[in-house]
């Protein structure tokens, strides 16, 4: 629901920045939007002809075309990811376009947004934060991905928890959270690693099918004889007061696990040397438009589209029309 | 013809019987002024000024230059006007004309546009001269009427009204243009007298003749005049004097400007009062000094003649020099001035040729001290830091980061005139982040106390002793006093006493336990493992808020046992982080060292927006911080340097607007989750505000600037780690401290 609701706002307020900038350019906006076919060349008219026609003295005809390429990209999934990387390459050669055109980045915030729209999860917030940074009309509209209401997430409460259990030895309890939420849908939805997740999924198995401390049943103590015929209570002889899975978790796999933990509940150690076990130390993304072109791939002085074979797509970009 | 002539040339005359007429009604009757249309070819305003139906008191209003500025141009055309031709066709009103015209542009030209400037003496002097050759007697009166005007020069009149000055300025400066001209010959020689006489009051002559050098010979003279005596006692009358003259100087052309600005504070300093004691001189000075560019890009003249003055013992007293100084920090007139960039009361020889020194740097100027030994021996340091690049390994790239922030430090604390502490971290930079390791004594570790038994002995008595509630209060208070759990098997049962046990006084003594040995990893990991069966109470929320440091909601709240369960994991894993990983530990709390320094380095903001405390500065903060009211200390520094770029204009040459570096800052801000991502994220931020600044400072190495900052975020993008996003940080404003200690290489 959330995504729903952030790719709605996206779309609006990327529609209304671009809009603005129709028209202060007089330009017809989107107006060459047709009916969606399953092909490129049926879903967007004259693409061919349009992409030769690409001249980078009209950044805003690389923005339009882009714009059609990715409303078919989402409406036609068999053309979704050759339309989305054109789009993309599109939107950032309007950007550079513009700004090499001596612009005032006005196309940057639709640009950001644009993109933002056709990115992954974890690209999408750093894009929403670059098009919010030019500080335009429009740009309080933003909100970032992450927010309020993912502490209230009960079924990443109880993912974190199966973990838990799973480290203290308590089977049933750890089956009846696997039986009422997807663990693994919980962890890769929070950002766990793929491989992380499915470490942790097997250790959860594998916990299911041992119980209990099989010597005390998790009890620690356990009855003991003695010479005099007594009966007296001592510390589990097999785990000793302190029930572990089999075999023992090492001193990194229970950082791992806790780190794992710690991205369900979108925890904060505040030590840097517990911060890198939940991912932290990775690069921050700058919030520098001008690190588009390397993030995607695109090389401005290449702005013109030599078509090669009978593709509409099937070409490359140049630096002379008609090629080098 | 002779009507539409007639009409014509209404426009000025108009305004010369409203002048006459200010409070009268509104001003029907025109008079007939030189017309265009005859064949004298004589001026002609505009159309407009023709139907202009102004009130009197619109346009003659002495005190008001906008009437005056506006009327600048039509007054120039109607000086161009008057010809010999226009004096011998309607020489009445030719001549009440011209002297009205002079009058009001005499009082209006500091305010005209420049180009109605430059040209308005000329045409007052030709106009004058065409009437010399109309009618040679009436044109003496023109001139006497500007000679009338010079009687400010007087050194026995005492200080001149300060409404003279545009006046006299003006009148000297036609003046000075009418000799060598063929004006009636005893005027010209009465008029070269007169001139001579008053240039020679300060030791000028009159060579040059063109209104600029005039006007400033005038200015030079009234400014000596304008020296506050010792009976003066109005600082008022004083601050009004001075603020006159300078809107005049500032009409003439800028390096023109500063060059009779810096000889009236000379004069004021060498042949005025003690500005300590007589209020009306140090008045005077800090109106000076607080008029001029110092941040120009030009301003290197300033900055050579501040100099000159720190070293004229002899002419510039530590008195004048204090005030001056004051004015400059006071005023803000440079970027990052701090009280210690004045000079103090009862300075030494040694402190004014220090502080010198600083100015030299501010500057980019050479200095003559000691100091320049320091810097010479930062800018070694320096050099070798940039000359390495950085490595990708953690814990290199965060020695070099740990490096170039003490160096930075370094700088900050010689800027801030702590020269002492500047030398000592220097220390820290040979010894970088290795340094640092060693003087923490070896691997950090908690809860280190090693208990008398052996895990699971205590914990196994416990359970035995469960129907006792005396055994168990026994039993806590045995294990509170020797060292408590000595492994997960005792934290375990600790933990299930401390959430679930009755009675409610051994759960709470064993709710304290669990406090005091908080810092021993199975504790924590002893709560995360009961809390879903712990109860929901406000002891238990206590509990685990204490021994997390965090604060949780109610109990009550929906989100308890999420905020609960958080904050023990987040625990945990601060206890259970690698010893051979502290090292990004120590290099986070060296870091934050090296920002608290240059923090406490900056001038301090007028207001403070809110308690300045901060989490980070010393080894401690490794372990339990409740920081839940305090600011982290990157934050604090990223303000701070906001603040002081606010104070400061915008410079075109910079690489981007303040405000658009408050918008990437907040935004960034919101990017980032997580300590480390928040520090890099104020690393960057305060990297493009020290940029921000140092342009304002150094407006002459601002592209330099700009450069700095995008190879800065070019390197940010290929970075491999957030360590090496900080080394890069830290060393582009290595940069830039080479730029504003002078160590450019």
């Amino acid at each position: 629901m959330l995504k729903v609701v952030l790719r709605r706002t996206i779309m609006a307020v990327a529609a209304l920045l671009a809009a603005a900038w129709c028209l202060g350019a007089g330009a017809p906006g989107l107006a060459h939007l047709q009916p969606v076919t399953d092909s490129l060349e049926g879903g967007v008219f004259q693409l061919k002809e349009r992409l030769v026609s690409l001249t980078p003295a009209r950044p805003m005809d690389y923005f339009r075309l882009a714009e059609e390429l990715a409303y078919l990209s989402a409406v036609s999934p068999n053309q979704r990811s050759t339309a989305t990387r054109m789009a993309e390459q599109l939107y950032v050669l309007a950007y550079e376009l513009e700004r090499a055109g001596g612009g005032d980045s006005s196309l940057g915030p639709s640009v950001c947004l644009a993109l933002a729209d056709l990115a992954p999860p974890d690209e999408r917030d750093w894009l929403l934060a670059i098009a919010a940074s030019f500080g335009q009309a429009g740009s309080s509209e933003i909100e970032l991905e992450r927010g309020a209401g993912r502490t209230e997430d009960r079924a990443r409460l109880d993912a974190a928890e199966a973990i838990g259990r799973f480290r203290a030895v308590e089977r049933r309890p750890l089956s009846v959270i696997m039986r009422r939420i997807d663990v693994r849908r919980q962890m890769v939805d929070a950002g766990v690693p793929q491989r992380d997740a499915d470490w942790v999924m097997g250790l959860l198995e594998g916990g299911l099918q041992r119980p209990y401390c099989p010597e005390c049943r998790n009890q620690r103590l356990v009855r003991t004889g003695t010479p005099d015929q007594s009966v007296e209570q001592s510390l589990c002889p097999q785990c000793f007061g302190n029930p572990e899975p089999d075999p023992p978790l090492s001193g990194d796999d229970l950082r791992r696990l806790l780190g794992i933990e710690a991205r369900l509940l979108n925890a904060k150690p505040r030590t840097w040397t517990a911060e890198v076990l939940v991912g932290g130390g990775e690069p921050l993304n700058d919030l520098d438009p001008s690190g588009l072109a390397d993030r995607y791939g695109v090389d401005a002085r290449s702005p013109y589209w030599v078509s090669r074979g009978d593709s509409a797509l099937a070409g490359s970009w140049h630096e002379l029309p008609g090629g080098d | 013809m002779l009507a539409a002539s007639i009409t014509i040339g209404l426009g000025l005359a108009t305004v010369i019987v409203q002048e006459a007429l200010r409070t009268a009604p509104p001003i029907t009757t025109r008079v007939v002024g030189p017309s265009p249309s005859t064949s004298s070819g004589g001026p002609s305003p505009s159309n407009s000024d023709l139907n202009s139906t102004e009130s009197a008191d619109s346009v003659a209003d002495a005190d008001s230059t906008m009437p005056l500025q506006a009327d600048g141009p039509r007054l120039v055309r109607f000086l161009q006007g008057l010809t010999v031709e226009a004096f011998d066709a309607a020489p009445n009103e030719s001549f009440a004309g011209l002297s009205e015209a002079i009058d009001r542009l005499a009082r209006a030209w500091p305010a005209l546009a420049p180009e109605v400037r430059s040209i308005a003496p000329l045409a007052a002097r030709d106009a004058i001269l065409a009437a010399s050759e109309a009618d040679p007697e009436r044109a003496s009166n023109v001139i006497q009427a500007l000679r009338v005007r010079l009687d400010v020069f007087d050194p026995n009149a005492g200080l001149p009204a300060s409404d003279a000055i545009p006046g006299s300025v003006f009148a000297f400066g036609v003046a000075g243009l009418l000799l060598d001209t063929p004006i009636e010959p005893r005027l010209e020689r009465t008029l070269r007298s007169e001139l001579n006489s008053i240039a020679s009051t300060v030791g000028l002559g009159l060579t040059v003749r063109d209104f600029e050098s005039l006007a400033a010979i005038a200015l030079t003279a009234l400014a000596e005049a304008g020296i506050p005596r010792a009976a003066d006692s109005s600082a008022p009358r004083t601050e009004t004097y001075w603020s006159a003259w300078l809107r005049v100087a500032d009409s003439l052309e800028a390096k023109r400007a500063r060059s009779i600005q810096l000889a009236a504070i000379e004069a004021i300093v060498e042949r005025g009062e003690d500005p300590t004691f007589h209020r009306p001189t140090s008045v005077a000075l800090e109106s000076l000094v607080g008029s001029m560019d110092w941040r120009a890009a030009d301003a290197s003249e300033l900055g050579e003649r501040l100099l000159a003055w720190f070293d004229d013992r002899e002419r510039i007293t530590d008195e004048a020099l204090r005030v001056i100084t004051a004015a400059l920090v006071d005023g803000a007139h440079l970027p990052m001035l701090g009280a210690e960039m004045k000079l103090g009361e009862s300075a030494s020889p040694d402190a004014r040729r220090a502080l010198r020194d600083r100015y030299a740097v501010r500057f980019g100027l050479p200095q003559v001290g000691d100091g320049r030994l320091f810097v010479a021996e930062w800018a070694g340091f320096a050099e070798e830091q940039l000359d390495s690049s950085i490595a990708q390994a953690d814990r290199d790239a965060l020695d070099a980061a740990v490096r170039a922030a003490f160096l930075n430090a370094s700088a900050a604390l010689w800027l801030d005139s702590n020269e002492d502490a500047a030398r000592a971290n220097l220390a820290n930079v040979r010894n970088g982040l290795s340094g640092f390791v060693a003087s923490t004594g070896g691997p950090v570790s908690f809860g280190a106390q090693r208990t008398p038994r052996a895990d699971g002995e205590w914990a196994a008595r416990y359970l035995r002793a469960r129907r006792s509630a005396d055994d168990r209060t026994r039993l806590l208070y045995e294990l509170e006093n020797t060292g408590g759990p000595a492994g997960a098997a005792d934290a375990d049962v600790l933990a299930e006493a401390a959430s679930y046990s009755t009675p409610i006084e051994v759960r709470r003594q064993a709710q304290q336990i669990v406090v005091t040995y908080s810092g021993k990893p199975e504790v924590i990991l002893g709560l995360l493992e009961v809390l879903p069966r712990a109860a929901a109470q406000s002891g238990v929320s206590d509990m685990i808020a204490d021994a997390t440091g965090r604060s949780l909601p109610d109990v009550e709240d929906q989100d308890w046992e999420f905020e609960a369960r958080r904050a023990l994991v987040a625990r945990s894993l601060e206890l259970l982080a690698r010893e051979d990983r502290r090292f990004l530990d120590i290099a986070r709390t060296a870091l934050e060292r090296a920002v608290v320094i240059r923090l406490d380095a900056l001038p301090a903001p007028p207001a403070r927006p809110g308690p300045d405390t901060f989490s980070g500065g010393g080894i401690d903060s490794i372990g339990i911080a409740d920081d839940s009211d305090s600011v982290p200390v990157m934050e604090s520094y990223v303000e701070r340097l906001l603040a002081l770029c606010r104070r400061y204009p915008q410079r075109s040459q910079a690489f981007a607007t303040l405000t658009e570096l408050e918008s990437r800052r907040r935004w960034r801000d919101r990017l980032a989750t997580g300590a480390i991502a928040e520090f890099v994220s104020g690393s960057t931020s305060s990297l493009e505000l020290l940029a921000y600044a140092t342009t304002a400072e150094r407006p002459a190495d601002a592209e330099r600037i700009g450069d700095i900052i995008e190879e800065a975020a070019s390197a940010r993008r290929i970075a491999t780690s957030a360590w090496v996003q900080i080394a890069v940080n830290e060393r582009a404003m290595l940069r830039l401290n080479m730029i504003r200690l002078g160590a450019m290489r």
